[in-house]
């Protein structure tokens, strides 16, 4: 599903060039679950934005699904993003202004659907995701574990084929962790690809392969499963 | 999409009230003002253009030179202009004439009796002429036959109730003529924006040959209509050589007769004339406040700029989100411009809804006309729409242009990362206009308020207070000595102190001008005077100060018909070196042949007018040349406070001797500081209108202090754990915004002394704009900033630094 050669990514400022990702490549396959580790500043993050169309790259190539789309403009890369890609961050990334039904429904929003069909397939995730009964909860009212699972719901509404989660647990205690994590499992085992960066070994373990990357590379990769 | 759209600019707006009620209010006060100023410009700006033709309108208004320069100049010209020129001039389309001859005439039907101050006399083309709507009567024949006369709808009721006004006859009467005249027409009272204002209209076959045809006294307004401006100045070049032909009597023979064409819709803003009837506008304050609507506009625009740019680094974690999840530049197009549009929708909206609350006060103001049918008004309008549109581009655009660059990677790992993209340099150049702005308003108000304190509170060099004046009455039999009479028996009231009689009042011009020759003039240089025709008593009660020579006296008796009083004015004018030559010296007076009359004293020169104008060239005398100076007014100095009861006793007097005239009487100090009107109304506009930009650009120093401490967070929290006092954080912040106020103060300050120079040189005397007046601006500007910044730094300076760096 994911192919990426030779990846390389400099951030450049007045005075300083740090490369964040050095000739990096993997590949990942479709329906895989794969957790990207290292310590802080390794490139973790970089790659997450250039695997989610966020950054631009600098060097190398990026097969999505067997399409070159390293050169993609951002229109373009809108358009990859909405229909195959759902997101989770460590911090939620709610709209404080929106309920949690506005909230899930919010990438439907940008697409052709009709109300009713949006309000189908919202209903249909709160269900799965058991938030039905706070759909008309604003974020604030929710606990830290509630709230990442609306942001799960926002990520998988529009059935992408991929999602990219950073560091998902990171704000979460151990109970919410753990349950945001099963339903990352439940969601791979329905088929959608997942790569998560995280610094925890305990959620990596959910995965079936963790690479492991210093200094903007990959230097190990271990299959769990 | 719209909907949800809708949806959350509501609650946005809601959550953020305090940044929406500064942002709407601001808003509101801006586009208001806007609104209301622009409509007084554009009020002050339009007069006489109702008219068919008003653009091929022009009034001739007479000037004399005299070796090429310019003598005298006014707005009216003589009777025998119009037939001469209509003659003569191939260029004239058409031509009427408004005579203002005696144009206040006591008028009276059966019990009704009133003094109108203005029935004209008119041609008979006057209604085909201009454009003024006739209710009754046929435009063609309604001034046509002697004896008839036009009344406003107005006057109509006043006179005759609900009954049919035509065909009844009114009696209208002067000092010295009583016409009867049958209404053969009624206009519709005249519209606001008509430089000419009458009641009533008497036809000109009803007047005396003289005032037909005459190239004499100029007391009428000739109008011209003309194919284009070329034929205006064509005819202006021609008139000299028709005047050379026609110029009969020897007034002012020596100069050149000439004219200008002056176009219709340019006569409310040119600077008054000698012999001007109309009330003025000022072209200078119009294009002032033109200035200033459009600056409290944009100071609006700026502070809510500055707030939403304030709210926009807190709206990117949103943006952020909404770009990852597909939203597109058109999405957050709509979606800025859907919040742009409600909040100035609801902007408008409130207006609206003010005005119409403040619409029924706003019409008892001295501007008034500009309220008359303001809903009717296209402009109110059309500017309500086009502001509205343009404050809706700009106030959406802004949060777009700003965070159009967000970058989503950036802004989801850490919201308060994002720093605002729009470019720093403009951001404070919007803060320093914000400031120069109100320094330059906080000038102006103080010296346009010093001017007209200076002005009002001036010795004039002439006693105005304690003064109650009446109209001396209409023609009756023995109307010399029954007012003489009364006058003696008015003395002999309690609690006045002198009563005399005068054909003018200061605050009046005395406007009887006739061009007189020193006696023995070698170069028989006639000069333009005014007359004023006084009683012995005039001099002593109104306190002017005789610099040589002496008063009228009843131990003279050549005064009566002999002896002239002249300014310092009329004195230099007429050649004479000083007082002491002036004095014993001989003045011919224009149609009374080779009689010397004496100059017996000079007076010290007084402002008869209002300080906008320079000293007049006064004569006083105490005889009626050609019989055609009249005692005009009866002024009675009176003592202690009950001047109401006394002007009660002089009704019944006057009442007693003059049963058939109205008793008008007025007091002269309001009289005389009717003229600063127009200029203490424009000072009272200026004033609020500088008050309400200032509190618009505080509730832009809140945003923007607001925006700063958003972006300082850090900083601030850093600077505490390092031991920063709480002042100390307020110094720093107060710091910054004084460094724009000290900016502002070196561009505001140079920019409104020019300002108000230029504006000060319309007044012969004027206040000098003070250095003080602009430290004064300064320290007020830096105090308002000090205290609204403080207000919202205080906050921060007390808040927990752990806490502000947990959420940094």
């Amino acid at each position: 599903m994911i192919k990426i050669t030779e990846l390389k990514k400099i951030y450049r400022s007045e005075e300083l060039e740090t490369t964040a990702l050095n000739d990096l490549s993997f590949e990942v396959k479709k329906g895989e679950f794969v957790a990207v580790m290292g310590p802080s500043g390794c490139g973790k993050s970089t790659l997450l934005n250039i695997l989610g169309l966020l950054d631009d790259l600098d060097g190398g190539s990026f097969l999505f699904n067997g399409t070159e789309v390293a050169k993609f403009n951002d229109y373009k890369r809108s358009d990859l993003r909405t229909e195959n890609i759902g997101f989770v961050f460590q911090s939620f990334n709610l709209i404080d202004e929106l309920t949690v039904f506005e909230n899930v429904e919010l990438p439907l929003i940008y697409t052709k659907l009709k109300e009713k069909e949006r309000k189908k397939r919202v209903d249909e995730v709160l269900e799965r995701m058991q938030l039905m009964h706070r759909r008309n909860h604003f974020p604030q009212q929710l606990s830290g574990g509630q709230q990442q699972r609306v942001a799960v719901a926002r990520a998988v509404v529009n059935e992408p084929k991929l999602i990219l989660a950073d560091e998902p647990t990171g704000n979460l205690d151990s109970v919410n962790g753990n349950e945001v994590m099963q339903l990352m499992t439940d969601l791979n085992a329905q088929g959608t690809t997942i790569i998560m960066v995280t610094h925890s070994e305990h959620d990596a373990k959910y995965s079936h392969r963790i690479i492991r990357m210093l200094d903007g590379q990959v230097v190990t990769e271990n299959i769990l499963a | 999409m719209i909907k949800h759209y809708i949806k959350i600019a509501l609650r946005n707006l809601r959550k953020n009230m305090f940044y929406t009620l500064i942002s709407l209010i601001g808003l509101v006060i801006s586009m208001g003002a806007c609104v209301i100023l622009m409509n007084y410009v554009d009020f002050e700006s339009h007069y006489d253009d109702f008219h068919k033709d008003s653009d091929k309108i022009y009034r001739a208004e007479s000037y004399f030179t005299l070796n090429g320069a310019v003598a005298d100049s006014w707005a009216t010209s003589s009777f025998g202009y119009a037939g001469a020129m209509k003659a003569e001039f191939s260029e004239v389309k058409a031509i009427t004439r408004v005579n203002f001859n005696d144009n206040e005439r006591i008028v009276r039907y059966q019990d009704k009796i009133y003094r109108e101050p203005m029935v004209v006399i008119a041609d008979s083309n006057f209604f085909s002429f201009f454009s003024f709507p006739l209710l009754k009567g046929d435009p063609q024949k309604v001034l046509l036959e002697p004896n008839t006369i036009a009344i406003s709808a107005s006057a109509a009721k006043k006179y005759f109730g609900d009954a049919d006004p035509m065909g009844k006859v009114l009696d209208i009467t002067t000092r010295k003529t009583v016409y009867h005249c049958a209404v053969s027409g009624v206009f519709e009272d005249f519209p606001p924006q008509s430089h000419l204002k009458l009641d009533m209209i008497i036809s000109y076959a009803s007047t005396s040959p003289f005032q037909r045809d005459s190239w004499y006294t100029h007391s009428a307004y000739t109008y011209v209509k003309a194919d284009s401006e070329a034929d205006a100045r064509m005819i202006e070049k021609k008139f000299p050589a028709l005047a050379e032909k026609f110029k009969t009597a020897d007034a002012m023979r020596d100069k050149s007769w000439e004219i200008h064409m002056v176009p219709l819709a340019d006569i409310h803003l040119n600077p008054l004339k000698p012999m001007e009837y109309e009330v003025k506008g000022s072209k200078q304050n119009i294009r002032f406040i033109f200035v200033f609507a459009f600056i409290i506009l944009i100071v609006g625009w700026v502070n809510f700029i500055n707030i939403m740019t304030s709210k926009s680094i807190e709206r990117a974690g949103e943006i952020g989100v909404r770009k990852l999840v597909g939203s597109k530049m058109k999405h957050m197009m709509i979606q800025f411009f859907i919040e742009s549009f409600i909040i100035n929708f609801l902007a408008v909206s409130i207006f609206l809804i003010l005005m119409v609350i403040a619409l029924p006060f706003l019409t008892h103001l001295y501007y008034s006309p500009m309220f008359n049918q303001f809903w009717q008004r296209p402009l109110v309008w059309g500017l309500l729409v086009l502001i509205f549109m343009l404050s809706t581009f700009i106030t959406g655009a802004v949060p777009i242009l700003i965070l159009r660059k967000v970058k989503i990677a950036v802004v989801l790992k850490n919201r308060m990362s994002f720093r605002v993209g729009m470019g720093k340099g403009l951001r404070h150049g919007l803060i320093i206009f914000q400031f120069t702005a109100a320094i330059v308003l906080i000038v102006s108000t103080v010296t346009i308020r010093r001017q007209m304190d200076f002005m009002q509170g001036k010795d004039l060099g002439v006693d105005v207070a304690q003064t109650l004046v009446f109209k001396t009455p209409a023609k009756t039999d023995g109307y010399e000595e029954k007012l003489e009479m009364i006058t003696e028996k008015m003395k002999t009231i309690g609690g006045v102190k002198s009563v005399t009689r005068s054909s003018a009042v200061p605050g009046e011009m005395v406007s009887f001008f006739i061009a007189n020759q020193r006696d023995n003039d070698p170069e028989k240089v006639s000069v333009l005077t005014e007359m004023y025709r006084v009683d012995y008593d005039f001099i002593d009660a109104y306190q002017l100060k005789i610099v040589k020579g002496r008063n009228f006296s009843k131990s003279f008796g050549a005064d009566k018909d002999n002896s002239l009083i002249l300014t310092q004015s009329a004195m230099k004018l007429f050649g004479f070196k000083n007082e002491e030559e002036a004095v014993g010296g001989f003045i011919n007076l224009e149609g009374q042949g080779n009689k010397k009359y004496e100059v017996i004293g000079v007076l010290k020169d007084y402002h008869h007018l209002s300080l906008k104008e320079n000293f007049r060239p006064v004569v006083l005398l105490m005889f009626s040349p050609w019989n055609a100076l009249d005692f005009q007014y009866v002024s009675v100095k009176v003592q202690g406070a009950n001047a109401k009861a006394i002007a009660g006793m002089l009704e019944t007097e006057y009442k007693s001797v003059f049963p058939d005239s109205s008793f008008d009487s007025f007091f002269l100090d309001e009289f005389f500081d009717r003229q600063y009107k127009e200029d203490v109304t424009y000072g009272v506009i200026i004033m609020i209108f500088t008050w309400l930009t200032i509190f618009i650009v505080c509730l832009g120093i809140l945003g923007i202090a607001s925006l700063m401490l958003l972006r300082r967070t850090k900083e601030i929290a850093i600077r505490k754990i390092s031991g920063a006092k709480p002042w100390q954080i307020l110094k720093l912040i107060n710091m910054e915004f004084i460094r724009w106020v000290g900016l502002a103060i070196v561009i505001g300050t140079p920019l409104s002394w020019w300002i108000m120079n230029n504006w000060l040189e319309n007044f012969p005397y004027r206040i000098e704009v003070e250095w003080w007046i602009f430290v004064i601006a300064g320290l007020l500007t830096i105090l308002v900033t000090g205290i609204t910044v403080s207000f919202q730094t205080v906050k921060s300076a007390l808040e927990n630094p752990v806490k502000s760096l947990r959420n940094e």
